[in-house]
């Protein structure tokens, strides 16, 4: 799945130039740097989240958290530290 | 999804390219570098070691929600939540199958389709992989690597595939779906009947846990550069999806 965000980053990077001005306040590229210190908001808030979005899931012992993978791919690495020690979550 | 600690030392990672088509992350504490798809150090002074698979499920919101109403979600960093649903229909895209193996790939096994996706299973150094085409036509395939009986069970619905070690009380189980979702399945030694997660829900077993294994979900031209070894899983001639 890695490289075919790296690739995709490549064509966004190339339709940038295409985009209008106004696109491009939108739409200019964000850096693919890691996620050191992650917020969690709960279920009732994360309005973001579609039933067919894909996650990656983990149990923070009782505790459930998701990681959506439209989040992941723009970060490569989220570092998080549960119960069990620290964990990367990567896609 | 691996546990960020080597040799008793936690660390961190950056991301630092991609080697064979595949990404490999630079720790911050030892500068070594490890390849994604074998958690392996290919150099630095941790070269050799490996880290260690994190239990975690792949799957869609509406199952994770449905199973883990209080959930914490990951929320977006500033500036990245616009672009969620451009990378939602990504994730779809690279789900389909389509496409070359990306430059750099270290050898290809024509077995598979390059983009295939395919559930990877080592369980002690014996793997295989399980495509998603063959999981969506035989949903619960019952196997054996190395020594021990597994489950593979995948429900459609949600694109969601867990594993298990079938092996109870010296018994080992075989399992059916009791349903084309597969939303619960049923052991052929008891009748018990179980969810796809390895909760004995009723029946002579009921309350019993069967011991998870961790699926590697990766492209096939992934899994088959650094697994030259493995085993494929197919469907039987004439299983159709119903």
């Amino acid at each position: 799945m890695r490289s075919l965000q790296v690739t995709l980053a490549v064509v966004g990077l190339a339709l940038v130039g295409l985009c209008s001005a106004q696109e491009k306040s939108t739409q200019k590229p964000l850096p693919y740097a890691t996620v050191d210190r992650p917020e969690f908001i709960p279920a009732a808030q994360a309005h973001f989240m579609g039933g067919t979005d894909r996650l990656i899931g983990v149990m923070d012992g009782k505790v459930a958290k998701a990681y959506a993978a439209s989040i992941l791919s723009q970060h490569g690495v989220v570092q998080d530290r549960l119960a069990a020690g620290p964990i990367a979550v990567t896609w | 999804m691996f546990r960020a600690q080597a040799k008793g030392q936690a660390l961190e990672f950056d991301t630092a390219g991609v080697i064979g088509g595949n990404e490999v992350f630079k720790d911050r504490q030892t500068s070594s570098r490890w390849q994604q798809s074998t958690l392996e150090a290919i150099s630095g002074p941790l070269k050799g070691e490996h880290l260690e698979l994190f239990p975690f499920l792949l799957t869609n919101w509406s199952e994770w929600h449905r199973m883990h109403p209080d959930t914490l979600v990951l929320k977006p960093m500033p500036g990245y939540a616009d672009r969620l649903a451009a990378k939602n229909a990504e994730i779809r895209e690279g789900l389909s199958g389509k496409g070359a193996a990306p430059p750099g790939v270290f050898r290809q096994d024509d077995r598979l389709p390059p983009k295939a996706m395919v559930l990877g299973l080592d369980v002690d150094g014996v793997n295989k992989a399980f495509p998603l085409t063959a999981l969506r036509l035989v949903r619960v395939v019952n196997d054996q690597l190395g020594t021990k009986p597994v489950v593979i069970v995948h429900q459609p619905d949600s694109d969601t595939t867990t594993a298990f070690v079938t092996r109870l009380k010296g018994r080992t189980l075989r399992f059916e779906e009791a349903d084309a979702h597969v939303s619960e399945m049923i052991d052929l030694e008891t009748h018990s009947r179980w969810d796809p997660y390895g909760l004995c829900l009723s029946g002579p077993l009921r309350g019993s846990h069967l011991d998870p294994l961790i699926l590697e979900p990766e492209y096939w031209f992934a899994w088959s550069e650094f697994h030259s070894d493995t085993r494929i899983f197919t469907a039987p001639a004439g299983a159709s999806a119903r």
